[in-house]
């Protein structure tokens, strides 16, 4: 019986083991399909194929940055006719699963969230989320990974200086 | 049968060196009524021995003992039928969870079928983590500026009460 137990527990815990992913994945699957979204992902598997990409030396606080993700993901709409009620689902949902409010940017009718997940110290996954009201864009976003919130600010500094001509090179 | 032979006999009898006859003699002495003081003690043993020597078993004994491990036999029996249900539940069980563990893996695959990656190539997709680390540190900046402004405007709070004081 005890090991009937102990097996039990096993087989729930490989099971569990699997089930890490973000929040875009487990709770917002049925827009992901949708046409009227826009769904940007890129897996660990890019991730690990990133990291293998020569930087360029002014590049290396980013890059730092980046070779702690293992998984981007991106949902957003400027056509899903209740975006509004949608940004509000999402911040219930997403706070009630263990997530800590950040960060609250209100800017007229765009409300910023950041939220992350911490697990043992560090930053298990960051959450943004810009909501507008249903003239505006929804904009979800989540970086799973082993990260610092260090890194976000630093990341922040950096790319605040020489953020403009990175998009330069995103243009072309 | 004097008393001295009784007691070498019974020293005998007690380290279990009697024969059949010499227990029977004892067992005749002790159960008599001229028993000497010191032996009374023993008599009611040996008169129990003697009492019993006529009892016999009854002619059905054999049968009853027979029935009886028969139906122990068959309460042996159920507790093997016990095993196998438990041997069942355990099969029941490992199927059981093989089967959620098999579902768990379909409805894996099928998600990593839906999870693939925007972009093929890893420099665009590095592009695009860029780009979106970008607007990540945009309006993380534009919540910090906020903070300095307010900073800013405590301090001229600060000033502002300094100077009327």
């Amino acid at each position: 019986m005890k090991r009937l137990i102990i097996i039990i527990i096993g087989v729930l815990l490989y099971t569990s083991g699997f089930s890490q992913e973000d929040v875009i994945t487990k709770y917002f699957s049925e827009y992901e399909r949708r046409d009227d979204f826009t769904t940007i992902i890129i897996t660990s598997k890019m991730f690990q194929l990133i990291a293998q990409i020569p930087e360029s030396e002014d590049e290396e606080d980013v890059m730092n940055v980046i070779r702690k993700l293992n998984g981007l993901k991106i949902l957003t709409s400027s056509e899903y006719p209740e975006r509004a009620e949608l940004s509000r689902k999402a911040v219930k949902i997403i706070s009630d699963k263990g997530f800590e409010e950040l960060m609250i940017i209100k800017e007229g009718e765009e409300e910023i969230k950041f939220l992350i997940h911490e697990d043992d110290g560090h930053i298990s996954e960051f959450v943004m989320l810009i909501a507008e009201d249903d003239d505006g864009d929804f904009f979800l976003m989540t970086m799973t990974g082993n990260l610092q919130l260090e890194d976000i600010s630093r990341l922040s500094k950096t790319l605040d200086i020489d953020g403009f001509e990175h998009l330069d090179k995103v243009d072309n | 049968m004097d008393y001295k032979k009784i007691k070498i006999l019974l020293e005998k009898y007690w380290n279990c060196e009697t024969t059949l006859e010499e227990e029977s003699i004892l067992q005749e002495y002790l159960s008599g009524s001229d028993i000497p003081e010191d032996l009374k003690e023993i008599s009611p043993l040996f008169q129990y021995f003697k009492s019993q020597r006529g009892v016999k078993v009854s002619e059905d004994f054999e049968e009853r003992v027979i029935n009886e491990i028969e139906s122990k036999e068959k309460k042996g029996t159920q507790k093997y039928l016990h095993i196998y249900y438990k041997v069942a539940a355990a099969v029941i069980l490992v199927l059981f969870f093989v089967t959620i563990h098999q579902r768990f893996i379909a409805v894996r695959e099928k998600a990593s079928v839906l999870v693939q990656d925007t972009f093929e190539d890893p420099e665009k997709a590095l592009e695009e983590t860029k780009k979106a680390l970008l607007l990540v540190s945009e309006k993380w900046n534009k919540g910090k500026d906020n903070f300095t402004k307010l900073s800013e405007f405590n301090k001229a709070e600060k000033i502002i009460r300094n100077e009327n004081l």
